[in-house]
């Protein structure tokens, strides 16, 4: 066993401190969400300038990129499964999967607002396009920082070799990184599916 | 960390299968006009759909179905009450 797995901390809930610490962070990012969903939904159709969102969103294209975002969870819990088993090669294999799952998700999005931004709505364009770019920005920053998180981890995994297996971290990574999964579950349904409603 | 040790590969596959079958549907009922224009059957199916996504990754993919009920407890709790605050705000505004 690594000196990571043994490092399991005597508390009080018996739950590690780090995975109890995000798991309050995770309930605390339901507010953070749930203020800007309901601020795009009270803002959506309040916008005079600009083009609406019936008129640019293209829900082929959010279709594929949630279908990327879902199957960089299944990676995330294969590297866990993996991480948990001692299973160097796949542990290493799947947490790419999850990075490079995670950079096309950033690739869509940039294409996205790209494309919006061409089409005539900017950030200050009016409130529908800033309470858009609010909400999804503000997850997308989320997905950079997982991106960046899961890198570090791969990247000290070749450095201190393959005895190194960070249980305890990775499943802390991973509830972060599957949190920002089910929020662009909800953004997927409540601002491009109901775009007509 | 043996608490999602009822977890296999095996299922997280099937699960990933689910999760892509209800985002392929959830896609064919946005093309479809009968739902477009009928917006009291696409609302509750849009959102029956995607709380069974939401329950599955928290479920499974986040172990919340293994692990403590104090996890479990903590996030349902919060959850809950954003839903409540917000719910109210929005018919409020």
């Amino acid at each position: 066993m690594s000196a990571d797995a043994h490092a399991v901390h005597h508390t009080v809930t018996g739950i590690d401190n780090r995975k109890f610490g995000m798991w309050v962070l995770i309930g605390s990012e339901c507010f953070l969400f749930g203020a800007l969903i309901l601020n795009y939904l009270v803002n959506r159709d309040r916008g005079l300038v600009g083009p609406k969102a019936t008129d640019i969103f293209n829900i082929d294209i959010t279709t594929l990129s949630t279908f990327d975002l879902l199957m960089s969870s299944v990676a995330m819990v294969l590297a866990l499964h993996a991480c948990q088993h001692r299973e160097i090669k796949k542990f290493r294999f799947w947490t790419a999967m999850v990075i490079l799952g995670g950079i096309i998700f950033l690739g869509f999005q940039y294409f996205e607002f790209h494309h919006f931004i061409h089409a005539g709505l900017g950030l200050t364009t009016n409130v529908f396009g800033s309470s858009f770019y609010l909400l999804t920005g503000c997850h997308g920053t989320h997905v950079f920082f997982g991106v960046l998180w899961l890198t570090s981890m791969l990247v000290t995994s070749f450095i201190r070799g393959k005895e190194w297996f960070p249980s305890v971290q990775l499943e802390v990574a991973g509830l972060y990184w599957h949190f920002v999964d089910v929020v662009w579950i909800l953004i997927f349904t409540v601002v491009y599916l109901f775009v007509y409603l | 960390m043996g608490e999602n040790q009822h977890a296999t590969v095996g299922l997280y596959w099937k699960f990933a299968a689910v999760l892509c079958f209800i985002t392929f549907i959830e896609w064919g009922v946005f093309k479809n006009d009968t739902f477009r224009s009928n917006a009291k059957l696409m609302i509750p199916l849009l959102l029956g759909l995607s709380v069974v996504k939401f329950t599955m990754v928290c479920g499974w993919y986040m172990h919340l179905r293994y692990d403590s009920n104090i996890l479990a407890k903590i996030f349902g709790f919060s959850l809950g009450l954003a839903l409540l605050v917000y719910t109210i705000m929005h018919l409020a505004l």
